[in-house]
Formats: C-alpha cells, structure tokens, sequence
C-alpha cells in the first residue's frame, strides 16, 4: 500500500531504510529540521546541516523514486542560547526560496522555558513575515501538556498566522482535543516507547475522525521505526477501515496540508 | 437506487459529521476483547512486576516510582478517558514557563521542582 511519510529524519537514516520504505510503498517524506543528538558548536554547522536537507537528501531520496522535502529551523534544544540561535535564524532566509523547503519547521518547546519560547515565537514572526507554513514539535513525556497549551496559547496571540497552514505535531490522548479545538492541524507520531502505538492512535481517530490530521514515524536516531506506518495500516484494516480511507490518513491528508506551500509537486 | 449512488450514499454517511468517519467506534466489546485482551493482560504483568522488582531492589527510589504508583488507581475510573487521565497524572500542571531545567531531557514523569 502506497503512503506518504511527513516526518522523519532522513538524514539519520541509512540508505538501506530508503530502499525499504520506498518498497513498503513511501511515495515521498518529509523531514524538519531538528537537534542532531548534540549541540552544534557553530553557525557553520547549521549552514552545512541546511544544504544536507536541500540538496543532499533529495538526491539520496530520488534514488528510489521519492520526493523530499524539509522544514527549516533551529530546534527548541538548541533555542537556551539566543544569541546563538538568531545567527542561525538569520541563515533561514538564505535556503528557505529553495525547491524543497516547505516551511518553518519543526520549531515549538523542548522544557517549555522562557527562552525556547522567545525563539518559538520569533521564530512565528519569521513564518508570518516570508509567508511559510509552519511545523511544531510539542515537548517530550510530562512536558507535552504543559507546552502543547503554551503553544497553542502563543499561536493564538499570532492571529496572522491561518490555522489551517499551522500543524501542531505529536499530540496524544491528553493533547490532541486542545490543538484540534483551537483549529490547527495535528499530528501523531508512532513510536516504539514514548508518544503513541497504533492502536492508540486509531482509538484518536475513532473518537476525533480524520479531518486536519496526519501520522507519522519521525523515525531519527534514536528508538524508531521509519516503516511504523506500515504496521499503522494493516491494524486500520483489522479494525475496519477500507482503502480510501487509509488512503485518506496516509496520502490526501499529508497532501492536503503540504499542497499549501507553492513549492509542493503534485504526486 | 444504482449502486455507484448508493455507494456514494453510504460514503457521504460515512463522512458526516465528527470531522469525518466514525467506523472504528462501532466494534463490539467481544470483539476488542478477541483482538486486544491477551496484549492488554501482557502489559498489566509488566507493570506489576516492573513494581516487584522496584521493591526487591536496594537503595532509595525517587519520584518516578511515586507517580506511577500514583496513576494506577485511574485505571479503574469509570468512562472511557482513562488514558487522558493518566497522561495527564503523569505531566506537569499550569502554562507557567519552567525556571529550573537541569537537563535536555524529559523522564516521563514530573519532578517535584527546588524551592
């Protein structure tokens, strides 16, 4: 069964997980940008670390027939020294015209501190000011509640920003009603300990539906898996669900949000 | 009616309402018992003896134990916003930004901050 993998971090990934994701049927991925496991020591880094999403991924990825397209951003684990991250901000501008930048993304909260979210909310002015569509990452365990309502409550205070071209990503249970009411797209990510299972997941869809919602692995370098969509749609096939509809999750939906950024081809 | 009408008939129904399909929301009690029961039994045993073996080690514990120990009596509420209620146990309360950050990471449970 085709699908459509909107978040993942392919540059932690080796190329045989590109040849089994395109063989699972992955039509194309995404991939914000986000914290390498480690600090980076300097603005150079950033700089090198943007031309790998824009130049070097999509030529791995094209190899096995996918497309490729990124976010840029400095991530909020990276956000603590301000100074350091408005340098690398300030590069965002240089990359952010080029073919498969789709956004500002994944920004938001990592510990909900007072300097992530000075450089979460610059980082909004950025997307309202060069017209981008926007990713968040929502913090980790007991921080997600927490952030995802400070999140939220920040993107309201930025009425310049449409609902529709934000997505609030790695809701869960106690999460996803809050980002939904408010008008946003959500996102669900599939991992093996933390964040969601499958089942639970679909439990989501089962009470919430599928309007402005995608799931994803953001498989990276870390515990993940870059084929859990797979395992996603044979459980949505047990559970009842036809063709169309995973097609709908997998496929319409990711392309419907995506499809608003003008440098998104069509399938 | 033909059956490409009714097909998209029924498709319509489908689609209305609560933001799209409800499908999955129609399964019977026996039939998610048939498909999620022995899992479900499975994780209770790996919870009560994460706890035995919690016990049986020596030294202190800390507030992560405290938390879980914490949450498991929501299991039992009625209503079906059991695991909300546990996510929601185990995170920090308020939209108040956090003063004190020790380390990068989160630990799944919330740590009672210094004073």
């Amino acid at each position: 069964m085709a699908f459509i993998e909107p978040h993942v971090h392919m540059v932690c990934r080796t190329t045989d997980d590109y040849q089994r994701m395109a063989q699972a049927g992955c039509l194309m991925v995404g991939e914000p940008a986000f914290w390498a496991g480690f600090d980076r020591s300097s603005v150079e880094g950033f700089r090198d670390y943007f031309m790998q999403l824009t130049e070097y991924e999509p030529k791995r990825a094209a190899k096995y027939g996918m497309d490729h397209y990124c976010w840029l951003c400095i991530n909020p684990k990276e956000a603590e020294d301000v100074g350091f991250a408005h340098e690398v901000m300030s590069l965002i501008p240089e990359f952010i015209d080029r073919p498969n930048v789709l956004g500002i993304g994944e920004i938001g909260l990592n510990r909900n501190t007072p300097r992530e979210m000075q450089i979460f909310e610059e980082h909004l002015d950025l997307a309202i000011k060069m017209d981008q569509l926007v990713l968040i990452h929502t913090p980790h365990l007991e921080d997600k509640l927490k952030g995802t309502k400070m999140i939220v409550d920040a993107l309201k205070n930025h009425p310049e920003l449409s609902p529709e071209r934000v997505l609030v990503d790695h809701c869960e249970e106690h999460t996803f009603p809050i980002v939904r009411d408010a008008g946003y797209w959500a996102g669900m990510t599939l991992y093996p300990t933390s964040k969601l299972n499958p089942k639970r997941a679909i439990d989501i869809l089962d009470q919430y539906g599928f309007d402005q919602v995608w799931v994803n692995s953001a498989a990276d370098w870390g515990v993940s898996d870059p084929l859990a969509l797979t395992v996603l749609q044979t459980e949505m096939k047990k559970r009842g669900y036809n063709r169309e509809e995973i097609d709908r999750l997998l496929i319409e939906n990711p392309v419907q949000f995506m499809s608003q950024s003008p440098h998104f081809k069509k399938l | 009616m033909s059956v490409t009408v009714w097909f998209h008939t029924q498709r319509a129904l489908d689609w209305s309402g609560h933001g799209g399909m409800v499908k999955g929301m129609k399964r019977s009690k026996l039939s998610v018992l048939d498909a999620d029961f022995m899992e479900a039994r499975a994780a209770l045993l790996d919870v009560a003896a994460f706890l035995d073996r919690l016990d049986r080690a020596e030294g202190e514990s800390d507030f992560r134990a405290e938390a879980i120990r914490k949450v498991i009596p929501l299991l039992l509420q009625e209503g079906s916003s059991r695991t909300q209620a546990v996510l929601k146990g185990l995170s920090y309360e308020g939209v108040e930004p956090h003063d004190q950050v020790l380390t990068k990471g989160a630990c799944g449970a919330p740590k009672p901050l210094e004073k």
